[in-house]
């Protein structure tokens, strides 16, 4: 654990509420961003931010996380799809969701019987394995495109690469986890 | 399962790899494609256009030998074995154009070709600075001067080396020749974002004339420490913005950020202030000194400006600490802080404390003391 990530989860133990300010300063770029790309707004995403950084407030004392930066990531993400979910409950919204959503059927159809039976935590570690395998920079990619739901243009940027060479690696991948889950058995 | 679920499987990977996709790559190869994004195209292009060319060469010699030119013989071909110190002058001028240049071009060529593409890449690589204390230990909260850290908690797009190269302590600011400058008055009519990480924290400015003084009374009894600071961006390459160098963190209030200069013998201070119990803050921002006599210790952008570093360089620059005198231990001629100080502090009306963690400076043996 990162020695700043150790002082913040104490802060918050200690009920500092400056730690909540450190911990939106270091961490909470990356959380935004997620959260815009997720909900196409600037205020919907600091909603979910603060709402992320609250519940770590609330939960890290009784069980603080490993990996902090991650932590509040993926609290961020589950709040601005869970708003994303009630917005659309209304109104069928376009963005980077749908997209990823649409791109993802090619690993796994909403069709299959089968996958009604898959139990998510041997999916999840599945991914996991899969993702062992793959090179770090694809597992980049592929993760800032569906974890963190970053448009391409983003992701071409990060790694110096085009836009159309993204697409191509994530095609190649997502065709790889494919086949990985049908010799998984997910399939 | 649907694909919803899905998406948030991939939520609930493995945190490590989550971490290791934010932090992004800081590998020579990355900084190639980030210095030559079309490195690989152009790298096509020219062993294609040299190869075209090389081969033109070879047809074109082909050609020639074929339809040789006027003057051109045999006997001017066998010229290698021959000592041309007994030709006469006509044959040796035919023999040194037709002969020796269509031999030797396409080699040439090709070695050209070879030469021009690893140089690019060596010397990447070897301006990539790695140092071997890139992780910050544990201990480097203490730190005294000579002291080396790394700091990349301190920026969102690198890392960024600290090297303490001296610190001072003054009395008071106005020993260190300083000026205490209210600029209140100008942001007595905002309205802005006190803690952004609380909803519904808009304040008003509310701060008085009083509290001002207040201030001012308790800063005469701190220490102005200055401390003389080395950055270097060892080996930042921007992940999360689009921009390569380090960058101070981004204050999440950050919305009072104006374009205000300040003379090198001022400081700034202003306040805001929110509903909250032991809310009512008082922010000074920590003083930065250039070389050129600039000094930036307000906005934002100008800050950003400031200390922008890009990969591989360094700046020093002096940075000015209040240090209250009563968390503060003298021994000797050494100045210890006996809590934690730190680059942005903080007052707070209801409990007194102005201090931050995460910087502690260790003065011994380094202080001024003419105090």
């Amino acid at each position: 654990m990162r020695i700043e990530d150790k002082i913040i989860i104490e802060q918050i133990a200690a009920r500092d509420e400056r730690a909540l300010e450190t911990l939106a300063a270091l961490y909470g770029e990356i959380c935004r961003r997620t959260a815009r790309n997720i909900l196409g707004s600037d205020a919907d995403a600091e909603e979910a931010l603060n709402d992320a950084l609250f519940r770590a407030w609330n939960a890290i004392p009784a069980s603080p996380p490993a990996h902090l930066q991650a932590y509040l990531i993926t609290l961020t993400r589950r709040i601005a799809l869970d708003m994303r979910k009630s917005q659309t409950r209304t109104k069928r919204g376009g963005g980077i969701v749908p997209a990823a959503l649409s791109e993802l059927e090619e690993c796994i159809s909403a069709d299959s019987d089968v996958e009604q039976a898959v139990d998510r935590t041997l999916l999840r570690d599945a991914i996991d394995r899969f993702l062992m395998q793959l090179s770090t920079e694809k597992r980049r990619i592929f993760i800032e495109r569906y974890t963190l739901f970053l448009r391409t243009t983003e992701i071409a940027e990060r790694h110096g690469m085009t836009d159309s060479a993204v697409n191509m690696a994530l095609s190649r991948i997502r065709k790889a986890l494919h086949t990985f889950l049908e010799e998984e058995g997910f399939l | 399962m649907k694909h919803d679920d899905l998406l948030e499987i991939m939520g609930e990977i493995d945190p490590q790899f989550i971490e290791d996709a934010v932090r992004g790559s800081r590998s020579p190869k990355l900084l190639l494609r980030r210095l030559f994004p079309y490195a690989g195209g152009a790298a096509a292009v020219l062993i294609l256009g040299f190869s075209a060319f090389v081969i033109y060469g070879v047809i074109r010699d082909g050609i020639a030998q074929q339809n040789p030119p006027a003057g051109y013989t045999e006997t001017a071909a066998s010229l290698p074995g021959t000592d041309l110190t007994q030709i006469s002058g006509a044959e040796t001028a035919t023999a040194s154009v037709t002969t020796a240049p269509r031999a030797e071009l396409p080699s040439d060529e090709f070695v050209e070709v070879i030469v021009t593409e690893p140089p690019v890449t060596t010397t990447a690589m070897s301006t990539l600075p790695v140092p071997a204390d890139m992780e910050m230990p544990d201990a480097a909260l203490n730190q005294s001067v000579g002291d080396r850290m790394s700091v990349n908690w301190l920026s969102t797009s690198g890392v960024l080396a600290v090297t303490i190269e001296d610190a001072q302590y003054y009395a008071s600011y106005e020993e260190a020749g300083l000026e205490f400058s209210d600029f209140t008055e100008q942001f007595q009519e905002e309205q802005f974002y006190a803690l952004r990480y609380k909803q519904d924290a808009v304040s008003s400015y509310t701060v008085q004339a009083d509290d001002v003084r207040k201030i001012q009374e308790l800063l005469r009894d701190q220490y102005f420490v200055k401390v003389r600071v080395k950055l270097e961006n060892i080996n930042a390459i921007s992940s999360l913005t689009q921009f390569n160098g380090i960058y101070p963190i981004d204050h999440p209030d950050d919305s009072y950020a104006r374009d205000y200069d300040f003379d090198i013998k001022q400081f700034c201070f202003f306040a805001y202030s929110s509903d909250d119990d032991c809310q009512l803050v008082c922010q000074r921002w920590p003083m930065y000194f250039s070389a050129e006599g600039e000094a930036y210790p307000e906005s934002r952008d100008q800050k950003r400006d400031w200390i922008y570093l890009p990969p591989g360089e360094s700046k020093t620059i002096e940075l000015g600490v209040f240090l209250p005198q009563h968390l503060a231990r003298k021994e000797g001629s050494s100045l210890y802080a006996e809590q934690e100080v730190a680059a942005l502090p903080y007052y707070c009306f209801g409990c007194g404390n102005i201090s931050r963690p995460f910087v502690r400076l260790d003065l011994a043996e380094h202080s001024r003391t003419d105090t």
